[in-house]
């Protein structure tokens, strides 16, 4: 049976490196790969806190720009497992590819049990260490939690 | 509500973040509005200083409640301005009429006006067919769309709030980068465009008092509390100067610290162009609202001194619905009523701090012990008036600095103007945090900034503002009368 | 005759192999009793036995697996003891509850309206599923449609107002079948849970299906479900897929994921389990459906498949309790490594759960268990009602205070 590999991206955590690696290693291994970008719930919402800001004019305005904006994230995101397809397809690799919303951490592992994956490959965003105290990282918590193998790349 | 009680489509979410935060964020408000209470009752109990009347000592008390609820937003904005309004007459710093009254003053009027006319332009795509018509200009090279972008938002932003021109413009420039086929984070010419479009509307912000309501508070505060004005016109002629140069360097700074990884901007020309031509001519309502624009700037400049700005302002909305060029109905989706309430607060509540002697009050206690250069004076407010607007709200911020600025003028024989210009230009001006301004906010919700970039970049911008800013103050301003 | 033994080994023995009851046990008022409560609501005879080590185990007696089973259930003088030919062990015959063969005011007897497992009493509203016939059945269920009429709300309250009474209503656990709905059956449990939270001081568990949209996992809990479960049942997708041909394609084994990754954030740690049923798949993929279940937050609890005589997967069950033990090992295992307390199904009697894997070479129990966590201390539902009102927010709260 084919090795299943899950490569993880989102808004906030991206690297062309864990993409190149994850096509080359499925090449290598001839499985099967799948690529999940998480459109980060929490992005759009910290944006709009700020935006809240006194002086900003009316309702409509600001729910066009929220539309604007997160119609960008899907566009971005479409993007690049797009891109990721095309490089995939070169290669001669099969590969699925799958946008999804929520939490990184969970989605991550909800997409480890979808596809029954081998082995995920994901980006951190580079953070401070007393960001990631205090803030805890979903990497992390992924890294502790994670029932398969992991690779992790710092986004760049 | 028992929790038994809810219901699907009442928007019941649960909040899945680490319990330390919950409980922080649900106990914020509470905290808040205790400390706040905490303060106000603190500073009124204590023994009156030596300066101060009571009457001065409960004003404080006041601003000091207030502020800490505009800061933190325990309650709305507008509503800690309400309770501004009632806590002056309740607590006998003001009669009740004459504090009531302050809610009526001509910048409330004149803000509402401006509010509404940028919504007719929004609304009817005056703003956006006049985005595209000034940005074909600027083709031709990846220097000059920069350009483009930098300077359009700028110039919209003499005749429109900041924010509605960075919203309003933030589609276009996000069509340009992907026709470009720039990457977020990735291109470097897609960063410097999405900076440009911050730093313009920003920088353009300033030149007028439509570009930011905080202008027209500002002026607001200066006319209730001492009586003197500045003109439209007068404020552009102080200000323009800076913001031609601030312009200049955020153009040379984008060049030197973005340097273009593109080739061509043929696409992004094109796209332009098709869109200009989606768009069609401008229809005879654009052009109406265009024309009732023109001539009630034209009315600000010449006739402003003849009859009040806010009146011109309102004769332009009357003519708006004359010429059936906008409904009430929209103007209730496109204009934010609240902010009209807090601004009547916080001219009431500067007002009340200096006819109580409470800002020279404080003027006394603190600047003066440091020094008593006026330059020296001048250059510090501007600065923390930079520096809190890099974390506070640009309106909070005048708020909060123009009733202790003008004490200080007072006590230094400062011109009441100079005061007025170094809290307000600054508080426009800051670049380093996507919070400083609701153009930063903006541009950086498109996913092209790295926020470290910004900061790097940022810091140095406000500090380069800071600088041109005083600049002017010792060359230019004693040229067109105001010595410092 | 031997009366050393391990309870854990001596469970699954009894589950996998059943238990024939001797005469003299069947002459015993307790096992008369329950003939007769079993005879009045249709069902097949169930015991709850209490091993030494305080091991609960639930044996259906009718559906001898196997047929040469050597495990009888005496009684002798007073007491029950289970033997075969080397061992003889003194077990606890747990009498079946009073409140059974009481009646509701609308006549029905509450044995068929709740069913003790445990500390739990299992409520099934109705019996309406549409995975129970036809081409989208269950091949693993043996739930008898016609069996399972529909009770009110009142009846409902009546019978946990009788089981309170004798203590033996701790938990509520409200199942409900597959019915065509967005929210996964959650509407037709709240009115249950809203009056059951306003009468009576309990936890409450729902097993329903997932919705289609997590808006309603939120709103599960906010309306005041302290536990929730969906069930996988297997985690081998083709598996799944062939003997859960309704659940694959009305709910999807995606959704299913997405569900619990989902519940498991909402619910308080622990609170949200799923079925694996051991015996239905090869024991790796068990292993890989508990690893991952766990590493979402989910705890699997793992029901050992006991084939109805007959069905499609009679045949399918090869379990010995030598091959079954690693995998409650493995469950511990995975429970303390993701931080998980099973505290909230140890008491759920019809499953072997990780609390029972140290009588297989697995490490000692973990502390926080029943009866400290909850049972014994009403702070810890005050505590997990806290922890409610803290998370749930109403898009009014979400509102911007600022302008």
């Amino acid at each position: 049976m084919k090795k299943k590999f899950l490569l993880a991206l989102s808004t906030t955590k991206y690297s062309k490196e864990a993409i190149d690696y994850a096509i080359d290693l499925t090449k290598q291994k001839e499985a099967e790969l799948k690529v999940v970008f998480i459109l980060d719930s929490d992005v759009p919402g910290s944006v709009f806190e700020k935006l809240t800001d006194i002086g900003f004019i009316g309702d409509r305005p600001s729910m066009d720009l929220q539309e604007a904006i997160s119609n960008e994230y899907v566009d971005q995101a479409k993007q690049v497992l797009v891109e990721i397809k095309d490089q995939s397809k070169d290669m001669g690799v099969e590969c699925e590819t799958f946008l999804e919303e929520g939490d990184f951490g969970s989605k991550c592992l909800e997409s480890i049990a979808r596809f029954s994956a081998d082995m995920i490959i994901l980006a951190r965003s580079r953070r401070s260490f007393f960001s990631r105290m205090f803030f805890g990282s979903a990497v992390d918590s992924l890294l502790r939690q994670a029932p398969c193998e992991i690779k992790i790349f710092e986004e760049e | 509500m028992s929790p038994q009680d809810f219901k699907v489509g009442q928007g019941v979410t649960v909040d899945t973040r680490p319990i330390p935060l919950v409980l922080l964020t649900k106990s914020y408000r509470s905290i808040t509005l205790i400390a706040a209470v905490v303060i106000f009752l603190l500073i009124i109990n204590l023994p009156t200083p030596e300066g101060l009347t009571f009457t001065g000592q409960k004003a404080l008390a006041t601003f000091a409640l207030c502020l800490v609820l505009w800061i933190t937003r325990a309650l709305p904005l507008a509503v800690t301005s309400l309770l501004a309004l009632v806590l002056i007459p309740m607590l006998g710093i003001l009669d009740s009429t004459e504090a009531f009254s302050l809610f009526g003053n001509q910048a409330v009027f004149f803000i509402l006006g401006a509010f509404i006319l940028a919504a007719a332009m929004m609304k009817s795509g005056l703003s956006s067919h006049m985005a595209l018509i000034f940005l074909r200009r600027f083709g031709g090279s990846p220097g000059r769309l920069l350009a483009g972008v930098l300077l359009v938002p700028a110039f919209l932003s003499f005749l429109m709030p900041e924010h509605a021109v960075a919203a309003m413009m933030f589609p276009i420039v996000l069509e340009v980068a992907h026709g470009l086929d720039l990457k977020p984070q990735k291109t470097i010419y897609g960063q410097a465009l999405f900076h440009s479009l911050a730093w313009g509307a920003a920088i353009g912000g300033v030149a007028t008092y439509l570009g930011g309501a905080r202008n027209a508070l500002a002026v607001g505060i200066l006319k209730q509390s001492t009586g003197e004005f500045i003109g439209f016109f007068e404020w552009m002629i102080a200000v323009l100067p800076t913001v031609l140069v601030m312009l200049g360097v955020a153009y040379l700074a984008l060049r030197r610290f973005f340097p273009s990884d593109v080739v061509s901007v043929e696409k992004a020309v094109k796209l332009i162009e098709e869109k200009n031509k989606s768009l069609g001519k401008m229809n005879a309502e654009q052009r109406l609202i265009g024309i009732i624009m023109v001539f009630t700037v034209i009315a600000w400049i010449f006739l402003g001194s003849r009859f009040e700005l806010a009146s011109i302002a309102i004769v332009a909305v009357v003519a708006l619905f004359v010429f059936q060029l906008i409904k009430w109905k929209d103007l209730e989706e496109y204009v934010n009523w609240g902010i009209i309430l807090m601004y009547g607060g916080a001219i009431a509540l500067g007002f009340a701090l200096e006819k109580s002697g409470a800002s020279s009050w404080i003027a006394e206690t603190t600047v003066t012990k440091w020094t008593d250069s006026p330059f020296l004076i001048v250059a510090l407010i501007a600065l923390v008036s930079l520096l809190l607007t890099e974390g506070m709200s640009n309106a909070a911020v005048v708020a909060m600095l123009m009733p202790v600025g003008l004490g200080i003028a007072r006590q230094y024989g400062i011109d009441f103007k100079i005061m007025v210009f170094a809290i307000s230009v600054p508080a426009g001006l800051g670049f380093a945090f996507p919070i400083a301004s609701p153009p930063n906010a903006i541009a950086y919700s498109s996913g092209f900034i790295k926020p470290r970039k910004m900061f790097t970049i940022g810091i140095m911008m406000d500090f380069v503002a800071l600088l041109v800013f005083l600049l002017m103050t010792q060359i230019y301003w004693p040229l067109i009368n105001l010595d410092l | 005759m031997n009366t050393d033994h391990n309870s854990g080994e001596l469970k699954l023995e009894l589950i996998t192999k059943g238990v024939r009851l001797d005469r003299s046990a069947l002459s015993s008022k307790e096992i008369v009793r329950a003939l007769d409560i079993a005879n009045q609501v249709h069902n097949p005879l169930e015991l709850d036995l209490i091993l030494p080590g305080k091991v609960l185990v639930n044996i259906a007696i009718q559906e001898c697996l196997d047929k040469e089973t050597n495990y009888r259930l005496i009684k002798e003088a007073e007491d029950f003891f289970v033997v075969n030919k080397d061992l003889k062990v003194k077990v606890y015959l747990e009498p079946p509850p009073k409140f059974y063969d009481q009646l509701t005011t609308s006549g029905k007897i509450m044995a068929k309206v709740g069913r003790k497992y445990g500390d739990y009493l299992l409520v099934t509203p109705t019996g309406a599923c549409e995975f129970l016939s036809g081409d989208m059945a269950c091949k693993y269920c043996d739930v008898d449609a016609k069996n399972t009429d529909d009770k009110s709300v009142q009846d409902v309250l009546e019978t946990i107002e009788a089981a309170s009474a004798e203590g033996a209503a701790e938990f509520v656990c409200i199942n409900v079948g597959y019915i065509s709905s967005d929210d996964g059956g959650i509407s037709m449990v709240l009115p249950f849970v809203k009056e059951i939270k306003k009468n009576f001081d309990v936890l409450i568990c729902v097993q329903a299906q997932p919705p289609k949209t997590d808006e309603w996992i939120d709103l599960t809990y906010a309306s005041g479900i302290d536990s929730l479960a969906y069930n996988l049942e297997v985690y081998d997708e083709e598996i799944f897929n062939k003997i859960a041909p309704g659940k694959m394609s009305l709910v999807g084994r995606d959704r299913y994921f997405q569900a619990l990754a989902r519940a498991a954030k909402v619910f308080p740690s622990g609170a949200i389990v799923s079925n694996l049923i051991v015996g239905l798949e090869p024991v790796e993929s068990t292993f890989k459906g508990i690893d991952i279940l766990t590493a979402m937050g989910v705890v699997p609890t793992l029901p050992i498949f006991r084939p109805v005589p007959g069905s499609d997967l009679e045949s399918h069950i090869d379990l010995t309790p030598e091959s079954l033990s690693p995998i409650y090992v493995h469950l511990q295992n995975a429970l303390k490594r993701n931080r998980l307390s099973s505290s909230w199904i140890s008491h759920f009697n019809v499953v072997v759960n990780a609390i029972d894997a140290h009588y297989f070479g697995g490490e000692a129990p973990v502390k926080r268990q029943w009866p400290t966590v909850l049972k014994s201390k009403k702070r810890s539902k005050l505590a997990l009602n806290l922890r409610r009102r803290l998370r749930v927010r109403t898009a009014e709260d979400n509102e911007s205070t600022g302008l």
